[in-house]
């Protein structure tokens, strides 16, 4: 049987002729061999150790966080806490400030993903066509960009002198154009069938239009990879606020955590006094429950941008 | 000054055992050069780069520091230990040089005067406007007058520690695994911990383990009985040489080999956490304790973790050991954190004037001192013993409880944010609040035993070469003590130790001493 | 360089920058869309590129790039030349790189075809959903995690004793950190790394599968033929991008799992680097990071060639 070509599948002479069809309803022709449920078998039982494994550290880290001070620094499985207790996500949770942080990180992530995936898709979309002018060019600069680069002083100066010092857009700007988003994106871009470009364009509608309506909702496998991706850097990043903010109400929550943990962390180590400890959670319960804190968000959005992945999206948005 | 008290060897812990230092040194905050006003400025705004303190909106610490001296303190830095010099780097960036910084230790200062950022200083005009300061420096630690020097000129002045500083980590013990090998008593010479080790053996337990991965904290107690401590300054014949190659210490390192091999020693010692075994009853001595490990009461002391899974674990401390080189084991030194003043004040001088002003009243006023450090009586802390005053101990109270409530308002038994441990006399009380801890410190942490220079940075260009020569001695150490190197190759460390800046070291340190009173 | 223009087929006679201006004629709304981003990515990546040239000077913070003296390569020479252990640095970082591109590498696409055959799509999303968390928790915790296992008092020593089998220091020997360090890696990234292949998967086209069964096509013969070339363009450029960073093997990672014995196994150029230059002293720094571009720099463009040749239309550029 003919190989498929390196190119996308999709355009293949076929595809416009063939019947749209759900993607998810299992076939039922076929039925299946001995050999073949042994290979499916294979499959689930290293899939489940695979989940076993990888699951097991954020177990870990949860369960110190719920354990008491006692607990969380016996040596042990740490796989479900003996005796929960919620001091120490309530040691972070109650800091002070924690939901102006929370906020001010809500806002960047979401203001700096939109930001992104726009400006992101709009450079992207141009470079995926063949003909457009200084293609190579603009794709070493990419590429150079990614390799290369100046180090934090002078992008910190440049922020300065862009007057965005202690302004939530020195936050969401800088990193809103990555290079390796922009590949990404003119990759699959570039996958698109041109048959449906093209009958957009002969229907009349603008390239804006065609981006928006054609190409981005075919595309939403690789916008859900790359909002996620966003949405983590900006959620995690501490280093571009340690550097240009100084107002602690525009604060972002990995900050905070990384001071209240530092700082709880160091009163209790260097504190000799046995006055503290008695009751507040440990250095270990503390980092903890500050990791949990930081990045369940992230974690819970991850599920939602799952169906993106389907198999078959990329038919199933196309109506005959 | 801040000094380091014993603490858990956590892998970051060792790397940041050289760094913290809380509450280091004065911080102003002066954005550029507002006002000029020579002349002990009433109103003038200071700019202080502080030592990590995230400080809430109201600290009192601040304020009364503020309002006492008539100095307004400008920008809250919000930065902690690790992040520090990044963020003194992106102040300078941008060409704001603070009036005056707390610096990490002699090498950040040494860095940054090299990049011309620091304004010279004479020694006469700090002994002139903080006498009492100056004084204590000469009574106390005379040697700190170097750690503000670089290059013969003098950028600031010295930052001390209490003598809390000068105190080392406690050995301790599993007595009950010591009863159980039939040994009597705590061992307290090399040769009654071998005989002991050995007993143990016999039950199954290693004798001992001990932070593998430290520069300063490996077998610092098996060192110490040889007379040398690694990494520290010491005098042979004469001469400044390090400890690291020293002649004794290669006789520890047999010593150490040999109880290795022996099976004494817990081959793990050189991994992420090694008090492990001790905790879990599989050796049965620890040289990192601090006196919070006995109480069982203490939930960050060892002997809770330890009575967690065994509720018959018994743990008592015991003193380094003694050998041909006496008793002693590491402790950082009471020197080591200057504070140097921005160029822009070499011509200003008022500014300079008012900080020293400030770290003289507060090194003068006992008062004050305690008021900054840990706030009111009855509000922030209550007397435990209200006869003897701070000697008798003091508690917190209310929400004081919390570290991050007391950071909040900048208060810390390591000193204000703003300076160090501020008085000499008091620095011990205020560092340990219970007097029965106090007595603990003093018992077993008394052979602590530091640096000719009282801190192993204040050599100039330290920092140049001692991560890399700290990663050299951990790792041969450890090759050697664990039998993957003979001991015969300790010379040909002691020729890599030269070639990588040892030599050049031992040259600048020998002429920093004769530089210096001591 | 300009683009290969298929669709231009002017007469001889007209010059190029006439073309070009044609060109973007044509392309204007193309170029609209594409200005705001592209001014945005400029400023921010190249305008402060300027900060390369410190590595080639003896930079004064104050001074700026410009104020500080030009020293040509002394950074370089001091870097490599001071310590006698960077040649050994580059060697284990050599090592892991090729570790990195031949076994983990390819190992979250193994992870993403396994879950496009697995036949229970709610179990895939689980597993899916579960196997990227590691990603989350940082190496010190991981490592930590890692000693506790492999230690002495560990699982994995217990299970050995069970089945009698003598008890191994696996973290304590230089030869056996390789190995720890590629299965670390995969347990660490695999789930985070195969979402960038699911999601190329479903970019595949359902049809090619239906045709390959009624074919008669197995199950691996459809992975072959229908479900490797479809992401191999996604394959490929995230192959690129991992060469371009060749030279940049986990860090944090190794750091954390170092301990004094193994390190002459474990010793990277950046930790290397770590020791040999302050963290103070940022025209060292620089000149590290530059050497570990200009390599990965070098690899990229042997990479694009050999990619290109195989089909033209893939590449970075």
């Amino acid at each position: 049987m003919p190989p498929a070509t390196l190119t996308a599948a999709a355009a293949t002479p076929s595809a416009p002729t063939a019947k749209p069809r759900p993607p998810q309803r299992r076939r039922r022709g076929v039925r299946r061999t001995p050999g073949e449920w042994a290979v499916d078998l294979t499959i689930v039982v290293l899939l489940a150790a695979l989940a076993f494994v990888t699951l097991y550290p954020f177990l870990y880290v949860l369960t110190i966080s719920l354990s008491s001070n006692a607990e969380s620094q016996q040596v042990g499985f740490h796989l479900l806490p003996v005796d929960p207790t919620f001091d120490a996500w309530r040691a972070v949770l109650e800091s002070s400030g924690i939901l102006r942080a929370y906020g001010n990180t809500i806002i960047r992530t979401v203001a700096g993903t939109f930001l992104s995936v726009l400006l992101t898709s709009m450079m992207a979309y141009p470079l995926a066509q063949k003909t457009f002018p200084h293609r190579r060019l603009i794709n070493f600069l990419l590429l150079f960009s990614l390799l290369f680069g100046g180090g934090f002083i002078p992008l910190f100066l440049l922020v300065k002198n862009l007057g965005m010092l202690d302004t939530r857009w020195s936050l969401i700007l800088p990193g809103a154009v990555a290079a390796m988003n922009v590949i990404l994106m003119r990759n699959f871009f570039q996958a698109i069938p041109r048959e449906l470009t093209e009958a957009a364009r002969v229907d009349g509608a603008s390239e804006l239009r065609i981006l928006f309506r054609v190409v981005l909702p075919l595309s939403k496998p690789v916008l859900a990879v790359i909002s996620l991706w966003t949405a983590l850097a900006h959620w995690n990043s501490w280093f571009d606020a340690l550097l240009y903010i100084n107002d602690p109400d525009k604060q972002v929550l990995q900050m905070f955590i990384r001071n209240t943990v530092v700082t709880q962390h160091d009163a209790i180590i260097t504190d000799v006094g046995s006055t503290i400890g008695q009751s507040a959670p440990s250095p270990q319960s503390l980092s903890a429950a500050a990791i949990m804190i930081a990045t369940l968000p992230i974690i819970i959005l991850y599920p939602f941008l799952q169906r993106y992945f389907t198999q078959g999206i990329l038919l199933g948005s196309v109506k005959g | 000054m801040t000094d380091h008290a014993p603490m858990r060897i956590s892998r970051r812990g060792v790397l940041r055992a050289g760094a913290v230092g809380i509450g280091a040194a004065l911080l102003g905050t002066a954005a550029c050069s507002d006002d000029d006003t020579s002349g002990g400025g009433g109103s003038s705004a200071l700019d202080y780069y502080y030592a990590p303190c995230p400080m809430g909106e109201h600290p009192y610490s601040l304020e009364l520091m503020q309002s006492t001296f008539g100095v307004t303190f400008k920008t809250k830095y919000q930065v902690t230990q690790p992040d520090y010099s990044t963020k003194f780097q992106a102040l300078l960036a941008q060409g704001q040089v603070p009036d005056a910084s707390a610096m990490n230790g002699p090498d950040m200062l040494q860095t940054f005067a090299a990049q011309d950022v620091f304004g010279e200083v004479s020694t006469d005009l700090i002994r002139e406007h903080a006498p009492n300061y100056a004084a204590g420096v000469d009574k106390h630690v005379p040697v700190a007058w170097a750690t503000s020097l670089y290059n013969g000129k003098n950028y600031g002045f010295p930052g001390i520690g209490g003598p809390s500083a000068a105190f080392s980590a406690f050995t301790e013990w599993r007595s009950d695994l010591l009863e159980k090998a039939g040994v009597g008593k705590v061992p307290e010479t090399l040769d009654e911990f071998e005989q002991a080790f050995a007993a143990l053996k016999r039950i199954g337990v290693y004798g001992m383990t001990s932070g593998g991965q430290s520069y300063f904290a490996a077998f610092m107690t098996i060192f110490g009985a040889h007379g040398v401590l690694p990494m520290q300054w010491q005098i042979l014949d004469g001469k400044l040489v390090n400890g690291a190659v020293h002649p004794m210490t290669r006789q520890a390192l047999e010593l150490l080999a040999s109880w290795y091999q022996k099976g004494y020693i817990d081959p793990e010692c050189m991994g992420a956490n090694p008090a492990l075994k001790f905790i879990a009853g599989k050796a049965a001595m620890f040289d990192y304790g601090g006196p919070q490990d006995i109480d069982p009461k203490n939930q960050n002391g060892r002997l809770f973790a330890i009575r967690q899974s065994d509720a018959n674990g018994k743990l008592e401390f015991g003193l380094p050991p003694e050998g041909p080189g006496g008793r002693a084991s590491w402790s950082f030194g009471t020197s080591g954190w200057p504070v140097a003043f921005g160029r822009q004040l070499t011509k200003d001088t008022g500014k300079v004037k008012d900080v020293l002003k400030i770290w003289d009243a507060i090194w003068n006023d006992k008062d004050l001192c305690v008021k900054l450090t840990i706030g009111e009586e009855g509000k922030a802390y209550k007397l435990t013993d209200p006869a003897k005053g701070i000697d008798g101990g003091f508690q917190w109270i209310d929400k004081y409880v919390d570290p991050v409530a007391r950071m909040a308002e900048g208060f810390s038994t390591n000193g204000t944010p703003f300076i160090g441990t501020p008085n000499w006399d008091i620095s011990l009380q205020l560092k340990v609040p219970v007097p029965a801890e106090r007595d603990l410190v003093q018992t077993y942490g008394k052979y602590g035993h530091a640096d000719l220079f009282q801190n192993p940075m204040a050599v100039p260009e330290s920092g140049k070469y001692i991560t890399d020569l700290q990663s050299l001695k951990v790792k041969m150490f450890a090759q050697i003590i664990t039998g993957a190197a003979p001991v015969s190759s300790f010379d040909d460390f002691v020729k890599q130790w030269n070639t990588r800046g040892g030599a050049e070291l031992e040259r600048q340190a020998n002429e920093l001493y004769a530089k210096v009173p001591h | 360089m300009s683009s290969t223009s298929a669709i231009t087929t002017a007469a001889p006679a007209e010059g190029r920058p006439r073309k070009l201006l044609r060109s973007y004629w044509r392309h204007r709304y193309f170029i609209a869309m594409f200005l705001p981003g592209f001014a945005v990515f400029v400023l921010f990546t190249y305008a402060p590129m300027y900060g390369i040239l410190i590595a080639f000077k003896d930079y004064h913070i104050l001074d700026g790039v410009a104020g500080s003296e030009w020293v040509g390569l002394a950074n370089f020479h001091s870097l490599f030349f001071s310590g006698s252990d960077f040649l050994n640095a580059l060697r284990n970082t050599l090592v892991f790189a090729c570790l990195n591109l031949l076994v983990v590498f390819p190992a979250p696409i193994v992870l993403a075809i396994i879950l496009s055959e697995c036949r229970w799509k709610w179990f895939v999303r689980l597993v899916q959903t579960i196997s990227y968390l590691p990603h989350f928790i940082s190496w010190v915790v991981l490592s930590g995690i890692l000693f506790q296992f492999l230690g002495q008092l560990g699982t994995v020593n217990a299970l050995l004793g069970l089945f009698g089998l003598p008890a191994q220091s696996w973290l304590y020997e230089p030869d056996k950190f390789y190995g720890i360090y590629v299965l670390s890696a995969i347990w660490a990234g695999i789930g985070w790394g195969a979402i960038i292949y699911i999601a190329a998967l479903a970019g595949v086209d359902t049809e090619l599968y239906e045709a390959a069964r009624v074919d008669g096509a197995s199950r691996w013969q459809r992975i072959r033929h229908v479900s490797l070339p479809g992401i191999a363009p996604t394959i490929s450029i995230m192959f690129l991008l991992q060469i371009s960073h060749f030279l940049v093997v986990g860090f944090d990672q190794i750091y954390n799992l170092m301990t004094p014995i193994t390190q002459d196994s474990a010793d990277i150029l950046d930790t290397y680097v770590l020791r040999h230059v302050l963290t103070f002293d940022y025209s060292q720094g620089m000149a590290a990071s530059l050497f570990q571009s200009v390599i990965g720099l070098i690899l990229v463009v042997i990479g694009n060639r050999v990619v290109r040749r195989l089909d033209p239309d893939q590449g970075l550029w």
